[in-house]
């Protein structure tokens, strides 16, 4: 995106929106930010950011200080700093550059003190809202004693610096720190020109670069995929195991098919990850599984939960894969070879994501990984990411609702439900809400700003429940809040994991909220979405009249239309 | 010849300042202009630069006050 191109974006999408609901960031740089500010704007608006974007800005060329400066009266969204090595000594910089050896040491000095309170200014900033960081990058000398071709030995011990800085940084929670822009050349980083005229040190090429990678952190413009299926034949391995047999189907550098284990490694990583995976191949099962069973394969067979490994269409199968898994066909990835099977695929499931396995183009390939480890990535890695997979590996009951005694059946589970009163900030509670689309109250999204800003207002109240039973655990499943009024209790968000329906747990919630604040009434703060039929059709269950805003629920209702939960329940706190 | 009309150059007016309708465009000045500031005279010359894939030089930079200095700057460019 060139300038021209920004102020056109920036133009259409703030065309007719009120000034009311502006979106408010800091943008903290040591150089006239023009246009990082325009390009990140115009970036963050193609991440669907709909309200006005308004930029805050510190005191010019006093990065350390602006990082000290208050929020004023409402506080942004999040803070964006960018650190150049000017930042840490001017003297690093084109402006007031000085590379004479004597000064090495003074140089460095001061260059490692203001590191200290760059960290220390981010670290404060992270208290209160997000940090989206960018790093300098090297080169970090204009003038050296050395020659251009030999690294100097201040450059090094300033780049040590910086990155040992990076990592203290990047261990803070809600400090996410961006990649160095992979696509410029770092000799087009910089624009000598510019940055002598008007103080701005980037070329617009690198602050594209920059303002993209900072506005897929800023917004992601979609949350992690949870799941992916893939075909055997030329794409796990090498080969068409039915034709060739079971050990000649290959994934190795003697076989020159070392691509596929690239693939493989991948899957295990998203296995530890906790993203599901499964096999839909067109095979005889016996000839597969000898392939698969191998010893020298890279993921073990018991990682795919389905495996519909048979001659049916692979739509079918992708089908009721879905189906075992319980999420929708638009969080999960479907890989193949065959462009004909992608196709049968995508009619029956337009929302999947689908990508052909680029079989013998290694090239092809490595960019094909890229993509699924961007549409897999996580800025945390949960346990109950973890626990869920496994839960499904280990074939936890899938259609409870079709279960011919269900009350039986929930009886012998001897689910526990562990719920706990707790305003502590909460990386999976976050994640939950955010995420979370069939049981959800109203679809309400929350920037982490908000999620902060919520957990210290005083009349709020936040339910989290934990499951597990005799299949193994799922972690934390649920999340309610609301507010406690004087007989009523309004329940503004409530997400529950599709992982754990079916298992009353949304009864057992709603029954620890009576207990704990005793309400004579709630009020549901609902709104029906393309997705959230499960929350509805709870709602209709229990309520005396059709869900609507704010539709309300007496104690005395409830307690009429709750069954029995099966549940031994736990509360961890006594109510305020 | 002027480049008052050339398009080019209207277009790099309005990306900078979309509030001009384009007969406001040829009267545009910094001293007219309220929106006119350093930081707008910025963004015209990498705009400027940007569409005719050009540089501006250090000389050419007095120009940058209004639509019509920077047309006739622009059309001695050609004319040389």
């Amino acid at each position: 995106m060139n300038l021209a191109e920004a102020l056109q974006q920036i133009r259409d999408a703030e065309m007719g929106t009120p000034a009311s609901s502006e979106t408010s960031f800091d943008l903290l740089c040591g150089f006239t930010p023009l246009h990082l500010e325009q390009l990140l704007k115009a970036r963050l608006y193609q991440r669907d950011l709909r309200a006005p974007i308004r930029f805050r800005h510190g005191i010019n060329g006093d990065l350390t200080g602006s990082l000290e400066m208050t929020c004023g009266e409402i506080d942004s969204e999040l803070s964006f700093v960018i650190v150049t090595w000017e930042d840490l000594d001017p003297r690093l910089g084109l402006r007031q550059a000085d590379g004479r050896p004597s000064l090495s040491d003074d140089i460095f000095k001061t260059a490692t003190w203001r590191l200290r309170q760059i960290k220390q200014g981010v670290a404060a900033r992270a208290e209160r809202h997000p940090v989206i960081l960018a790093m300098p990058n090297a080169p970090a000398l204009r003038f050296a004693s050395t020659s251009p071709s030999q690294a100097n030995t201040l450059e090094l011990q300033l780049q040590a610096a910086c990155a040992e800085a990076s990592l203290d940084l990047a261990l803070i929670d809600r400090v996410r720190l961006v990649s160095p822009p992979q696509a410029v050349a770092p000799c087009d980083h910089y624009d000598p020109r510019a940055d002598l005229r008007f103080g701005i040190p980037y070329s617009v090429t690198y602050f594209d670069a920059l303002a993209t990678n900072l506005a897929r952190l800023a917004i992601p413009m979609n949350l992690p995929l949870r799941g992916l299926i893939t075909d055997l034949d030329d794409t796990f391995w090498r080969g068409l195991i039915g034709e060739i047999g079971a050990d000649s189907v290959s994934w190795s550098l003697e076989k020159r098919s070392h691509s596929h284990a690239l693939y493989q490694q991948l899957l295990r990583t998203l296995e530890e990850m906790g993203i599901l995976l499964a096999i839909a191949s067109k095979n005889d099962v016996s000839v597969a599984l000898e392939g698969l069973l191998r010893s020298d394969c890279l993921v073990s067979a018991d990682t795919f939960y389905p495996q519909e490994i048979h001659w049916n269409p692979k739509s079918e199968s992708v089908a009721r894969i879905l189906k075992t898994w319980n999420i929708s066909a638009d969080a999960v990835v479907f890989i193949d070879d065959s462009a004909s099977e992608i196709e049968e695929v995508q009619r029956a499931h337009p929302n999947i994501h689908a990508y052909r396995f680029p079989t013998g183009d290694d090239a092809s390939v490595l960019k094909l990984l890229a993509t699924l480890r961007d549409l897999f990535a996580k800025s945390h890695i949960l346990e109950s990411d973890r626990l869920r997979a496994a839960s499904v590996r280990a074939g936890t009951p899938l259609e409870l609702d079709e279960a011919s005694d269900h009350e039986a059946f929930l009886a012998a589970t001897h689910g526990k439900l562990r719920i706990e009163v707790s305003m502590e900030p909460d990386n999976r509670a976050f994640e939950l809400l955010n995420k979370t689309n069939q049981f959800n109250l109203n679809g309400k999204r929350l920037s982490e700003k908000a999620w902060m800003d919520l957990l210290k207002a005083p009349d709020i109240r936040l339910l989290k429940a934990s499951y597990e039973d005799k299949f193994g655990s799922l972690g934390k499943v649920g999340i309610l809040i609301g507010r406690k009024e004087e007989t009523n209790f309004t329940v503004t968000q409530w997400v529950l994991s599709c992982r754990a329906f079916s298992r009353r747990i949304e009864h057992a919630m709603l029954l620890a909220l009576f207990e704990l604040w005793k309400p004579e009434t709630l009020r549901f703060d609902y709104r029906a979405t393309e997705r959230n039929q499960a929350l509805t059709r709870f709602l209709e269950e229990i309520m005396p009249d059709k869900p609507g805003a704010l539709s309300m629920l007496r104690r005395s209702d409830f307690s009429q239309a709750c069954p029995p939960t099966h549940l031994s329940v736990h509360l961890n706190h006594e109510p305020s | 010849m002027s480049q008052a009309n050339d398009p080019k150059l209207i277009n790099c007016f309005q990306s900078v300042f979309p509030e001009l309708v384009e007969d406001e465009i040829a009267k545009a000045s910094m001293a007219s202009l309220p929106s006119w500031d350093s930081l707008a005279t910025v963004n015209l010359i990498s705009v400027i630069e940007e569409s005719y894939q050009t540089q501006i030089s250090d000389d050419e930079l007095d120009s940058f006050t209004s639509f019509e200095l920077i047309a006739d700057m622009m059309s001695s460019r050609i004319d040389d």
